[in-house]
C-alpha cells in the first residue's frame, strides 16, 4: 500500500538508504562481512609474517558460524567478554600471535596481488581493530 | 565431641585447601573474588604486606589454641596430609601412616629457618622463597597443576563443540616455563617424600612458618595432654601422630611442634588424651629447658631425663651458635643484594647503534613502587603469572638475576601488557605489587621505551612502518624524519608519555634484535 504512494525519487531514496545501510553496516561492525578468498595464496609471503589468506577466512567462517561478538553491545558488559573468549581462544589456537592480522606494518606489498580484488591491508586492518576491542575487553572482568 | 573437632578440621582444610588451588590454577576473577582473601591470610605474604591485623590474629590464635594454622589455612600442610594418605589408600593392609614413631626435634635447622625467615622480612626473600609453604604450594599448582588443569578444561570445550552440546572458552593453558616446572618437580619430590615417611617432617623442620609458630605454640593455652592415670600405653596416637611429636614412654606432646590435627584425640580408645588447657604434663619446650647441673647426654637424672629432652640437651649449644651466625649472615645479604645492585644500575649498556638491543633492566610487573622493594617482597609464588590476561608475565630463568629466579617478568616477545587490565595488582598477596585501579594502571609507569635506529627497518629500508606508533596505547610514539638529507623516519617517544606497556616491543617486525626495547625502572 504505502509502496505505492512512494514517488519514483521516494522510492530510489528509500533504495538508496537499503543499499547503502547493507554496505556500511559491515564497515560499521568492524569486520569484512565475507572474504572471498580462493587461498590462492597469491599475497603470500608476508614478510613480516601475516598469514594472510588463513586470518581471512578465519575471520569469514567466524562470521557465518555467529563467533564474532556483537559490536552494539558494550565492551564492558559480560556478553562481550565471554564472547571475545570464545573467539581470541580459537583465533589464537587457528593462528599463531606472530602470523595473526595485527602484525601487518602496511608496508602495501600485497597490494594489487589479489585476483579477487581483496583489499587486504585494509580486511587486515578492520580484523585487528576487531581482535584489539575484544582484547580490551579481556581486561574488564 | 573428639571426633567432631577431627572432622571439623579437616573439612576446614579441604576447603581452605580447594579454594586456594582453585585460586592458582582457574583463570576466572569469580574464583579470584571469592578465594582471593585465602592467599592474603597466610602467615608470610601477610608478614611481607605488613598485615599487622593478620599475623596479631594468627600469633594470638596460635598462643590460645596452637598450630591450628598448619592444619587449616597452610595449603601445603593439606597437600601433605593427602600425599601421606595415599600409600594408605593403595595398601590396606600395611598404612604407611600408622607407622608413624616419635622423632626428637631438628631444633638446629628449625633456627636456621627462623633465620631464614627473619632474613627474608628483612630483604632477602630469594632463600625464604624456596621453602615457605603458600609459595612452595602455589609453585607446584601454577607450574605443573595448571597446565592440566587448563589442557582438560579445553578438552572439554572441544568436546562440547564436537558433539554440540555446550560451548565453553578455550583457555590458557598457562605458562610452561623450563625452570618452574624443574624448581616445582624437584620440591614436589622432597615433600611427598618426607611427608609419606614422616607425615609433616617439613612443617616442623624447613619450614620458617612452622618454626615462627611453634615458638608461640609451645606456650599456647590448649593443647594436647595425656592424662597418665587413663593411658594405658597402647601407642595408638603415637602412631597417628603426623607431626611425630608424642614421646610415649614420657607420656609427654611436643607442642611447638604439634599442629593440632586431633588424630590422637580421635585415635585414643581409653580417653587419655585430650585437647584441654590443664597442663598434667610439662611440654617439651622448643627453646628453653632448664637441664639439672651435672646430667649429660646418656646419663639418667633422678626425674629420668626422656629422649627427647636430651636430644634438646645434645643439639642446644651448638644450634644457638648456629642461629647467630645464621642470623648474621642473612641480615647481611640484602645489604649485599643491594650494594651489587646500585653498581649495575649506574652502567647503562644501551648504546645507540648497538645492534644486539636488550634492555638494560627487564620490566617488573605494574604496581612496583621500586625496582628492588619488589625483589624484596616479591616470594615468586605465580598467582599474578597465572592470572595475567594477556600472559606477559612469565616467572623469570636469570632475568634479574641468578637469586631472584620465578620472579614475574614482562616478556614482550609474547605480548604487551594490556592497557586497560590491572589484574596482578588486585592480587598479589605479599603487597609487592601495590592494587592499583584501572585509571591508576592506565598512567602507571613500567618502563621507557628506548629505540635503536640501526634496527629500524623504517629508518635503514625506507619501507613506511609505524607499527609501533599505531599499536602505542598512549600516543607516546611519534615517527620523525631520521635527518635531512633522507626521506626515511623513526621513532621518536615522549618520556613524558611513555607507559611502558611494550605494545611496540611486541609488534616491532625487526629481527632477531627488536628495534625499540623497554628499560625497566630503577
Amino acid at each position: 500500500m504505502t509502496e505505492q504512494k512512494l514517488n519514483r525519487r521516494q522510492w530510489l531514496a528509500k533504495m538508496t538508504a537499503i543499499a547503502g545501510a547493507a554496505i556500511a553496516a559491515p564497515v560499521l561492525s568492524g569486520a569484512p562481512d565475507t572474504s572471498g578468498c580462493t587461498d590462492c595464496g597469491r599475497c603470500m609471503p608476508c614478510r613480516y609474517g601475516v598469514d594472510i589468506p588463513a586470518v581471512l577466512r578465519f575471520h569469514a567462517e567466524a562470521i557465518k558460524n555467529g563467533l564474532v561478538p556483537d559490536p552494539s553491545l558494550p565492551v564492558e558488559s559480560a556478553a562481550y567478554r565471554k564472547a571475545s573468549q570464545r573467539y581470541l581462544g580459537k583465533y589464537s589456537r587457528a593462528i599463531t600471535h606472530t602470523h595473526q592480522a595485527h602484525r601487518c606494518i602496511r608496508c602495501w606489498h600485497c597490494l594489487g596481488t589479489c585476483p579477487e580484488n581483496i583489499f587486504i591491508v585494509e580486511e587486515l586492518e578492520k580484523i585487528t581493530a576487531a581482535t584489539d576491542k575484544m582484547r580490551e575487553a579481556l581486561c574488564y572482568e | 565431641m573428639n571426633r567432631l573437632l577431627r572432622y571439623t578440621r579437616i573439612t576446614v582444610e579441604a576447603i581452605c585447601a580447594l579454594l586456594l588451588t582453585a585460586l592458582l590454577v582457574d583463570y576466572s576473577m569469580g574464583t579470584a573474588r571469592i578465594a582471593g582473601w585465602l592467599a592474603r591470610i597466610q602467615f608470610l605474604p601477610a608478614c611481607l604486606s605488613m598485615s599487622f591485623g593478620i599475623i596479631a590474629f594468627w600469633l594470638g590464635f596460635t598462643l590460645i589454641f596452637g598450630r591450628v594454622y598448619c592444619s587449616t589455612a597452610c595449603p601445603l600442610g593439606a597437600f601433605q596430609d593427602l600425599i601421606a594418605r595415599m600409600p594408605s589408600l593403595s595398601r590396606r593392609k600395611k598404612p604407611f601412616r600408622l607407622r608413624r614413631n616419635y622423632t626428637p626435634p631438628q631444633t638446629a635447622v628449625r633456627y636456621a629457618a627462623l633465620a631464614i625467615l627473619a632474613a627474608g622480612l628483612m630483604g632477602a626473600t630469594f632463600i625464604l622463597s624456596y621453602i615457605e609453604p603458600y609459595t612452595v604450594y602455589s609453585r607446584i599448582s601454577v607450574y605443573l597443576l595448571k597446565p592440566a588443569y587448563g589442557s582438560a578444561e579445553n578438552l572439554i570445550a572441544d568436546l562440547g563443540e564436537f558433539t554440540g552440546l555446550w560451548t565453553i572458552a578455550l583457555v590458557n593453558v598457562g605458562v610452561i616455563s623450563v625452570t618452574g616446572i624443574i624448581i616445582s618437580v624437584a620440591t614436589l619430590a622432597i615433600i611427598a617424600a618426607t611427608s609419606i615417611r614422616h607425615g609433616r617432617w617439613f612443617c616442623n623442620t624447613a619450614c620458617p612458618t612452622g618454626a615462627a609458630l611453634g615458638i608461640v605454640s609451645r606456650y599456647s593455652i590448649f593443647h594436647m595432654d595425656i592424662d597418665t592415670d587413663k593411658c594405658v600405653q597402647c601407642r595408638k596416637c603415637v602412631r597417628v601422630c603426623k607431626a611425630e611429636c608424642i614421646s610415649m614412654p614420657d607420656h609427654v606432646v611436643d607442642t611447638s611442634r604439634c599442629v593440632v590435627c586431633f588424630n590422637c584425640v580421635n585415635a585414643c580408645d581409653s580417653g587419655a588424651i585430650t585437647y584441654t588447657s590443664k597442663r598434667k604434663q610439662l611440654s617439651i619446650p622448643m627453646m628453653q629447658r632448664i637441664i639439672p647441673v651435672g646430667s649429660r647426654q646418656g646419663e639418667v637424672s633422678a626425674q629420668g631425663i626422656d629422649t627427647a629432652t636430651k636430644a634438646v640437651t645434645a643439639a642446644r649449644p651448638m644450634d644457638r651458635r648456629k642461629f647467630l651466625t645464621a642470623g648474621i649472615v642473612a641480615a647481611a645479604s640484602p645489604l649485599l643484594a643491594r650494594a651489587t645492585d646500585k653498581t649495575s644500575a649506574r652502567i647503562e649498556p644501551l648504546e645507540t647503534g648497538s645492534v644486539p638491543l636488550v634492555p638494560a633492566r627487564y620490566v617488573t610487573p605494574p604496581g612496583t613502587k621500586s625496582r628492588n622493594e619488589f625483589l624484596q617482597k616479591c616470594t615468586g609464588c605465580g598467582l599474578c603469572i597465572s592470572h595475567c590476561t594477556s600472559q606477559v608475565l612469565r616467572p623469570s630463568s636469570g632475568q634479574y638475576s641468578y637469586r631472584h629466579l620465578m620472579v614475574p617478568v614482562m616478556d614482550f616477545s609474547r605480548n604487551w601488557c594490556y592497557y586497560d587490565c590491572n589484574r596482578c595488582t588486585t592480587l598479589c598477596p605479599t603487597d609487592a605489587l601495590h592494587p592499583l585501579t584501572r585509571d591508576e594502571k592506565r598512567r602507571f609507569v613500567n618502563g621507557l621505551a628506548r629505540v635503536d635506529a640501526a634496527n629500524c627497518i623504517s629508518a635503514v629500508e625506507g619501507t613506511p612502518c609505524g607499527a609501533c606508533a599505531r599499536r602505542c596505547p598512549a600516543g607516546a610514539i611519534a615517527m620523525r624524519p631520521l635527518n635531512d638529507t633522507t626521506p626515511n623516519v623513526m621513532p621518536v617517544i615522549d618520556p613524558s608519555k611513555c607507559i611502558g606497556c611494550g605494545a611496540c616491543e611486541y609488534i616491532c617486525p625487526a629481527a632477531p634484535f627488536k628495534a625499540i626495547v623497554i628499560n625497566g625502572n630503577h
